[in-house]
């Protein structure tokens, strides 16, 4: 328990009490030991007396005490069950001493406002990074309110439910570890426009409750983030139960939060979307320029061969040079056709043109495909489940995209793959197992991302995984699937995936 | 006459090699395998005087992990690593291992690079 602030002797301490007409509260590990007068009008004197005998903790009466932070800067705003002060948090001769200021609420407003002002100079002074304005964003609404806990949701351009970040200042264990897909909790401001409580969501249709496992929480106030006629997002605070209600100066705070700093968030938004966007394209170029070297440079072979060498070639390497030649431009094209679609899957929406695809027919072009590739039988295994479905809900091109995606990176690693088809209740699931190096389970949860490759792909092995796996990505959840992997570095991977049965309605 | 291992996971460019090698009297393809792991367990046996080696394989191993395992198994055999690689990529993986480059896109070239290795003083 250390502060900040310079070293006061025990005299000082009394000249302190003198002096200030702040309210001093001197704890020592988080128990109250001596208080001034100021600091009894502050909070009732019947709590203050009630922890003074035995110099117990203090109570959840006073739990704005015990919410103060030890590593924020040492002045800032904390709420008490019974007014809003200011806090300044200092070591005294080896004691952790608050002195703390009651605050009008114009005083708070005329404060708020000038923190305001400067966080927008600040934003709007150069293209702002989205990651650092999220940040900057939940940081001062925890100063405006003094709440514990803020969040942020920024919506996906054009979509007022999907999530495209999520921030968050609080303790880790109040929010999910995976990022939320959808707005829950959090939708009703984002609908209705305007501040929400609690209360409001509660009583929402579309107030969905907190995960289950969360933690119980006192009181919320949301707003929503407003640029021109786009909702952006939201913020909000709250804090553990029994904190202070937020009353009208927080939400006018909020509000003006929200409005100085939708123009930055989107700034940053396109910003982010834009260097976004050439990366992913590079990427695609760079995979493609690789890639297609090895089917452009037997083509050429074959044609050399063939114009070369055609007096002294056999009737049967003659007609191997010819099907070797069609092959080529049929690989070409086939891969500059999957060109185009990585580069729209990567850098556009994508809309799934929902059909029934048969499965049997699929799977077994699949397979054919990939013996030509690699000019050997039987290296895509088919395994057909018993409650393996006939058909799956999809855009046809894009399932085909998915599983090549798998296959592909199966017959990289290890040369052959083994496709598992089952049902599993109202979806279709596909188990890709190859029987490769594996892949270390910490590279797991990144292996979805955008940019992260295995070692072994870093190292400029094995090309274009990372973004073929974004895609899949994308597109399976597209499809409102789920897509995962397990596996251990010399075991081999399974990559899953799942599509719908039924079209969705 | 030149003995050739062909160590290339994609069928299109072993067709290549393989008509190219049938059809030029002092090359001689005495094997053709698709992962580093089989080139390795072949290449003691097949003696041969070059190995044409691709980087990117099926197995775990790549060409130029399995170019020194090569070499300690087939003493004196000259590795030409078939790259679709840019050049100057390849010069910056340049090892002692590898005795030579061959372009991807350049698969007949082949011959001439195999007959200029071989007739270096010192080589097989």
């Amino acid at each position: 328990m250390t502060g900040e602030g310079a070293p006061y002797d025990t005299q000082k301490i009394g000249a302190l009490f003198e002096l200030t007409s702040d309210a001093v509260v001197i704890l020592e590990d988080g128990q109250v030991v001596a208080w001034n007068q100021a600091a009894e009008q502050l909070f009732a004197v019947t709590a203050l007396e009630a922890v003074s005998p035995g110099a117990r903790p203090l109570g959840e009466d006073h739990d704005a005490l015990l919410a103060l932070p030890t590593t924020e800067p040492p002045v800032r705003y904390v709420l008490s069950s019974a007014a809003v002060v200011q806090a300044r948090r200092l070591v005294v001769a080896g004691r952790d001493v608050l002195v703390l200021r009651d605050l009008s609420p114009e005083l708070r407003r005329a404060e708020g406002q000038q923190l305001l002002a400067a966080l927008s100079r600040e934003l709007l002074s150069q293209p702002p990074r989205l990651g650092a304005v999220l940040q900057r964003l939940c940081a001062q609404a925890k100063t405006l309110t003094g709440a514990a806990y803020s969040a942020l949701v920024v919506l996906r351009e054009g979509s007022t439910t999907e999530v495209s970040e999520f921030f968050y200042d609080a303790p880790r264990e109040l929010f999910p570890a995976r990022m939320p897909r959808t707005v829950g909790l959090l939708a009703v401001p984002i609908s209705t426009r305007s501040p929400a409580r609690l209360d409001d969501i509660r009583g929402h249709a579309a107030g969905v409750g907190l995960p289950g496992v969360h933690p119980p929480l006192g009181p919320l106030l949301a707003v929503p983030l407003v640029a021109g006629d786009d909702v952006l997002g939201e913020i909000a605070v709250s804090g553990p139960p029994g904190s202070r209600v937020f009353d009208e100066v927080d939400e006018a705070l909020m509000v003006d939060l929200a409005a100085h700093t939708a123009v930055a968030l989107r700034w940053a938004q396109a910003a982010e979307t834009e260097r976004e966007r050439v990366l992913v394209r590079q990427e695609v170029v760079d995979t493609a320029r690789h890639d297609i070297r090895t089917p452009v440079g037997a083509g050429k072979g074959y044609a050399k061969l063939l114009s070369t060498k055609l007096d002294r070639l056999s009737p049967a390497q003659l007609e191997m040079a010819l099907h070797g030649l069609t092959d080529s431009f049929a690989r070409i094209e086939a891969f500059s056709e999957r060109l185009l679609l990585d580069e729209r899957s990567a850098t556009a929406g994508v809309e799934p043109q929902w059909e029934l695809v048969e499965l049997v027919p699929l799977l077994e072009s699949l397979q054919r495909d990939a013996e030509v590739s690699t000019g050997h039988r039987e290296v895509v295994a088919l395994d057909w489940q018993p409650d393996a479905p006939s058909h799956a809900a999809a855009d046809p091109e894009m399932l085909r995209q998915v599983l090549d995606n798998l296959v592909g990176n199966a017959l990289k690693h290890a040369g052959s793959a083994t496709v598992t088809v089952r049902g599993e209740g109202e979806l279709v699931r596909f188990d890709i197992r190859d029987s490769g190096p594996g892949i270390p389970e910490a590279e797991h949860e990144r292996l979805f991302d955008r940019w992260t490759r295995g070692d072994r792909a870093r190292r400029g092995q094995i090309q274009g995984m990372g973004l073929g796996l974004s895609i899949v990505k994308r597109l399976v959840v597209a499809h409102g699937g789920g897509v995962g992997v397990s596996s251990r570095p010399g075991e081999g991977a399974t990559f899953w995936v799942t599509f719908p049965v039924e079209v969705p309605a | 006459m030149i003995r050739v291992l062909l160590v290339e996971d994609d069928a299109a460019v072993r067709g290549v090699i393989e008509i190219l090698l049938a059809t030029e009297p002092d090359l001689e393809l005495v094997g053709s395998v698709d992962n580093a792991e089989e080139a390795i367990t072949v290449a003691g046996a097949l003696t041969p005087d070059l190995v044409l080696l691709d980087n990117q394989l099926m197995g775990r191993l790549t060409g130029l992990e399995a170019a020194p395992m090569l070499k300690a198994v087939a003493p004196g055999v000259l590795i030409l690593l078939c790259t679709a690689l840019d050049l100057a990529d390849a010069a910056s993986a340049a090892r002692p291992d590898i005795d030579g480059y061959l372009r991807k896109d350049r698969l007949l070239d082949l011959v001439d690079h195999a007959r200029a290795l071989l007739a270096q003083p010192g080589s097989a």
